[in-house]
C-alpha cells in the first residue's frame, strides 16, 4: 500500500492515455446517439440511483470523501444502463432479423468508452458492492422480461426499484464492519465456516431467481464477439485494450454468456466477498484444476459482483495453447509474475492467483481437490513487499469439469501437453465443454502478514511457513465443504 | 534502480551539446534529427555521417561519407569527431529490417558499434546516444506485462537480426560501465512507425497479405517517426545517461493494427508457419517477416515507457494507435503512385 501512489503516478497508462488513444470521430459518431440513450435511460433510472445511493450514504457516515466518488459512480452507471436498455428494447421491437444489427449498435457505445467503467471499479470502495449488486439485479430481471412479453417493459422497473433498499442495508452493514466481525471467526473450527455461508447464502442465489439472460441469447451474443476476435468476416473492428490485454467491451459482450454458465451451468455459490476489506489491496489464493481456466473466470465473476475487480493471475503455460491464452487475456488474466502482481495492486485490483501453478493445471482426476507445492511462495513475497491481505480462497466444483486422464506430451509441437478426458479430444472441440458440477466459492477471513514487514520477503523460511500456512488452510476450508456436499453434480 | 542512476546524472554535465554528430544520417529517423538539430539555434554544427551519399545537403550540416564495415572505419570516425570538435555523436548505423546479407549485417551493427565507441574515445566524445529496440527484450512467455529497463533481455533464439542487435547493445552496455566519464544513453525504441521509416514491422504491416499465428494476438507497441526523433534530440541535448525504453502509450492487438492498416491476416497454425514462411522464402516469395521472428506474433513484448518520459521529461504527441494510423495513408499514395 505504500508504494501505491508512487508507481500509479508512473503508470503511463493512468495519465489519460487511454482517452487519447479513443478514434475522435468515433466518439464524435457515437456522441448524440448515446446522449438520446443517456437521456432516455436517466429519465427511468433516476429514482433508481437516487435511491441506491441514499442508503450508503447514511451507512457510510464519516467518511466524506465517499461522497464525491459516489456521485460520480452513479451517473457512470445510468450511463451504463443507457448500453444495455436500447438492447433490451430494439430486441423486443425488432424482428429477429434486425436483432443482429441491434446488438452491434451497444457495442460501438462500449467501446467507446471502456476506461471510466474500468476506472470506478478500480478504486475499491466499501459501498462499491451495495450498488452495483442491486444494479446488475435489476438488469438481470428486466432482460428476460422484456424478452417473453414485450410489452411489458415498465413491469421490472418499479419491482428493481423498490427491492435495492432494504437489501442493501443488509449487505451494506457487513461490509461497513468486517474487522468487527473477522476475530470472533476461527479459522481451524469448520463450524465457523457457517455464519458466512448462510449469510450470503441469498445474495448467491438472487441472480438465480431471475435468470440474467436466456443460454441461447447469451451464447449468440459470444459468438458475434468471438468472431470479432477470429477476424472472421462481418466482424466489427478496432479492439481496445488495456496494457494488460483485457478488450473492456469485449469481457462486456461475454458477459451474459460467462453469467448463464455462472447461474446456470456450474450454479455457482459464493459467499465471504461481500466481507471482504475494501480499503486494503487483496491477494486471493485458490485452488486449481483443469487445462481449461474456468476457476479463474468464475472466481472472477464471483468477486465482480461482490463489487471487488479481481485480475486472475495465470500460470504461463496457458499463453502456450493457442486461442485459449488469448481468451482468457482478453477477458483479463495476466501472467503471473510478481512484476504483474505488483502493477494490477497498484492499480487499485485485488488479484487472484493460483499458486500450485502448472501442477494444478496438469492434475490428474485422483488428485482433485488435493492441494499441490504452493510454488515457491510468490504470492506471499507479494503480500509482504505490496502489504496486501491474502484471501484464502476454495473453489469446489471446478475440479470435476475437466477428469484429466493422461497428459500427451506434445513439447515437441510447441505445447506443454494435451489433456486427455473422457471427452477431449475424442469430441473435438465439443469435448472441452465443462461437465455440469455445482460450484461453491468460499472466501474466508484474510490473512494479515503485514506484522513481518517488506523486507521479511526476503525471508525464505518465513515465506515457506507462511505459504504453508494458507494452504493448509484452503485444504481445511475444502475438505470441510468435500464433507459436507453429497454429490459433485448438487 | 533510481539509486544506480542518480550518482550518474549528478556526475554528468549535462551540458548542452555544440557540435553533435550522428551516424547513419541518412535514415528516416537521422534526417528528421539531422533537421531538428540544425533547426535549434544552441548548436552549432550538425555532423551527418553515412555510407550513403545524400542528394541535397541542408545548410548548416557537414556530410562525411564513411562505410563502419570497413576496419579503417574507427580511425576515420575519431579523425572525423577531432576536426569537427564533436561533443556528442548520435549512433543510429542499424538496419531496420533483416537484410539478405546476414555477414554485413553483423559487420556493420556490431563491429560498427565497437568502433564508434572508439573512436569516440579517441575523440573524447562527452555524450554517446545509441539507438536500440524493444525487439532485444524478446517476445516470450514469461515477459512481464511491461517490461521494464532492468528486466531480462532474452533476445530471439533463432533470428541473427536480433542477436546482432542484442550483441550491439550488450557492447554499449559494457562501454558505458568502464566509461564513467561519458555520458551513455541507450533508447529502446517499440517499432518505430511513420509514413517514411521502412523496418521489420512497418513491412509487416503494410504488407497487404500477412502471416498471423492461429490462435494468438500478441499486443503490439509503437512510437511515431517524428516522436522517435524527439526522443532522440531530448537525449543528445543532454539529461541523464542510461537505458531507457522509448514507446508511443497505449497497446493494441495486432490483428487491430493489421486492420488499421488494411493488411489482410492469414493465420497459419504454429506448427507449420515457420516452415511455410521458409517454404515461400525458399521459392522466392518475400513475406515481410522473416520466419526466424515468428515468436513476435505469438507472445508480446511490451515495455514500460514511463521511465524515459518522467526522467527526461518527455510526453510523446502520438499514441500507438495513431502511430499505427500513419502506414495507412502513405500506402494507399504508393499504390496510386
Amino acid at each position: 500500500m505504500a508504494k501505491k501512489p508512487q508507481v500509479l503516478g508512473n503508470d503511463p497508462f493512468q495519465r489519460g492515455a487511454a482517452d487519447r488513444s479513443v478514434r475522435p470521430e468515433a466518439r464524435e459518431k457515437d456522441a448524440p446517439r448515446n446522449e438520446e440513450a443517456t437521456a432516455e435511460a436517466r429519465s427511468k433510472t433516476q429514482p433508481k440511483v437516487e435511491a441506491q445511493v441514499a442508503p450508503p450514504k447514511a451507512g457510510a457516515r464519516g467518511k466524506t470523501r465517499s461522497k464525491p466518488e459516489t456521485e460520480v459512480k452513479a451517473r457512470s452507471k445510468s450511463q451504463a444502463e443507457a448500453k444495455t436498455t436500447p438492447k433490451s428494447q430494439a430486441k423486443a421491437k425488432t424482428t429477429p432479423k434486425s436483432q443482429a444489427k441491434a446488438k452491434t449498435t451497444p457495442k460501438s457505445q462500449a467501446k467507446a468508452k471502456p476506461t471510466p467503467k474500468v476506472d470506478g471499479r478500480s478504486k475499491p470502495q466499501p459501498m462499491a458492492e451495495g450498488r452495483s449488486r442491486p444494479q446488475s439485479k435489476a438488469e438481470a430481471k428486466s432482460k428476460p422480461k422484456t424478452k417473453s412479453k414485450p410489452a411489458d417493459m415498465a413491469e421490472p422497473q418499479p419491482e428493481a426499484a423498490s427491492s435495492p433498499g432494504p437489501k442493501l442495508e443488509a449487505k451494506a452493514l457487513p461490509a461497513s464492519e468486517p474487522q468487527a466481525k473477522a476475530p470472533s471467526q476461527t479459522r481451524a473450527e469448520p463450524l465457523a465456516t457457517a455464519p458466512p455461508l448462510d449469510h450470503a447464502a441469498p445474495a448467491g442465489q438472487q441472480p438465480r431467481s431471475g435468470p440474467p439472460a436466456s443460454g441461447i441469447d447469451a451464447i449468440y451474443a459470444s459468438i458475434i464477439a468471438l468472431r470479432r476476435m477470429l477476424h472472421l468476416p462481418s466482424a466489427v473492428s478496432g479492439a481496445e485494450v488495456d496494457e494488460f490485454g483485457k478488450d473492456t467491451a469485449f469481457t462486456e459482450r461475454v458477459r451474459p454468456l460467462l453469467d448463464w454458465v455462472y447461474d446456470k451451468w456450474f450454479r455457482v455459490e459464493a459467499a465471504g466477498f461481500e466481507q471482504l476489506p475494501r480499503d486494503v489491496p487483496l491477494i486471493l489464493v485458490a485452488n486449481r484444476a483443469g487445462a481449461v481456466p474456468w476457476d479463474s473466470v468464475m472466481l472472477t465473476l464471483a468477486a465482480q459482483r461482490a463489487g471487488l475487480a479481481v485480475r486472475p493471475l495465470v500460470e504461463d503455460s496457458i499463453f502456450h495453447f493457442p486461442s485459449m491464452g488469448l481468451l482468457v487475456n482478453r477477458l483479463g488474466a495476466i501472467r503471473a509474475s510478481p512484476e504483474n502482481g505488483e502493477r494490477i495492486l497498484a492499480r487499485g485490483e485485488a488479484v487472484a492467483v493460483f499458486p500450485e501453478g502448472a501442477t494444478g493445471f496438469g492434475k490428474p482426476f485422483r488428485e482433485r481437490y488435493r492441494l499441490q507445492r504452493f510454488g515457491r511462495g510468490g504470492f506471499i513475497k507479494l503480500a509482504l513487499r505490496t502489504g496486501a491481505l491474502v484471501v484464502p480462497v476454495s473453489i469446489v466444483g471446478s475440479e470435476e469439469i475437466h477428469p484429466l486422464l493422461a497428459r500427451l506430451d506434445l513439447r515437441p509441437f510447441g505445447f506443454p501437453f494435451l489433456p486427455i478426458t473422457p471427452t477431449f479430444p475424442w469430441l473435438g472441440v465439443a469435448g472441452l465443454l465443462p461437465f455440469p458440477s455445482k460450484w461453491r466459492i468460499e472466501a474466508e477471513e484474510p490473512f494479515d502478514f503485514r506484522r513481518h514487514g517488506p523486507e521479511a520477503a526476503q525471508d525464505d523460511p518465513l515465506v515457506m511457513r507462511l505459504a504453508e500456512e494458507v494452504r493448509g488452510t484452503i485444504q481445511t476450508m475444502l475438505d470441510n465443504r468435500l464433507a459436507q456436499r453429497s454429490s459433485a453434480f448438487l | 534502480m533510481a539509486t544506480r542512476k542518480r550518482p550518474t546524472a549528478a556526475r554528468k554535465t549535462s551540458k548542452s551539446p555544440r557540435v553533435v554528430a550522428i551516424t547513419g544520417a541518412l535514415c528516416t529517423i537521422g534526417r528528421g534529427l539531422c533537421a531538428r538539430l540544425a533547426a535549434d539555434p544552441s548548436i552549432e554544427r550538425v555532423v551527418a555521417i553515412d555510407v550513403r551519399t545524400p542528394e541535397e545537403l541542408q545548410p548548416g550540416i557537414h556530410f562525411h561519407r564513411l562505410d563502419l564495415s570497413r576496419p579503417s572505419a574507427e580511425q576515420e570516425l575519431a579523425d572525423i569527431l577531432l576536426v569537427e570538435e564533436a561533443d556528442t555523436i548520435v549512433h543510429l548505423a542499424y538496419f531496420g529490417a533483416p537484410v539478405p546479407d546476414a555477414a554485413y549485417a553483423h559487420e556493420v551493427e556490431v563491429i560498427g558499434t565497437l568502433h564508434t565507441l572508439t573512436a569516440a574515445t579517441a575523440a573524447q566524445v562527452r555524450r554517446i546516444v545509441v539507438r536500440s529496440t524493444s525487439l532485444i527484450y524478446g517476445a516470450h512467455a514469461k515477459n512481464p506485462s511491461l517490461i521494464r529497463e532492468e528486466d531480462r533481455i532474452r533476445g530471439s533464439a533463432a533470428s541473427r537480426f536480433v542477436n546482432d542487435k542484442v550483441e550491439a547493445e550488450q557492447q554499449v552496455r559494457e562501454f558505458a560501465a568502464s566509461h564513467p566519464d561519458t555520458q551513455v544513453t541507450i533508447l529502446r525504441f517499440a517499432s518505430i512507425l511513420g509514413p517514411e521509416v521502412h523496418n521489420v514491422f512497418q513491412r509487416y504491416l503494410t504488407g497487404g497479405l500477412s502471416p498471423t499465428l492461429a490462435g494468438f494476438d500478441p499486443l503490439f507497441q509503437a512510437i511515431h517517426q517524428e516522436d522517435a526523433v524527439e526522443a532522440l534530440f531530448a537525449a543528445a541535448k543532454g539529461g541523464r545517461g542510461g537505458v531507457f525504453n522509448v514507446s508511443g502509450r497505449g497497446v493494441i492487438p495486432i490483428s487491430t493494427a493489421l486492420e488499421l492498416v488494411g493488411t489482410l491476416p492469414v493465420p497459419l497454425p504454429y506448427g507449420i508457419a515457420g516452415g511455410a514462411l521458409r517454404t515461400l522464402r525458399r521459392v522466392g516469395v518475400g513475406i515481410a517477416l522473416p520466419a526466424a521472428m515468428l515468436d513476435y506474433l505469438r507472445y508480446p513484448f511490451v515495455m514500460d515507457a514511463s521511465r524515459f518520459e518522467r526522467e527526461l521529461g518527455f510526453t510523446p504527441r502520438y499514441t500507438t494507435l495513431d502511430a499505427v494510423r500513419s502506414l495507412a495513408p502513405s500506402k494507399s499514395a504508393d499504390q496510386q503512385a
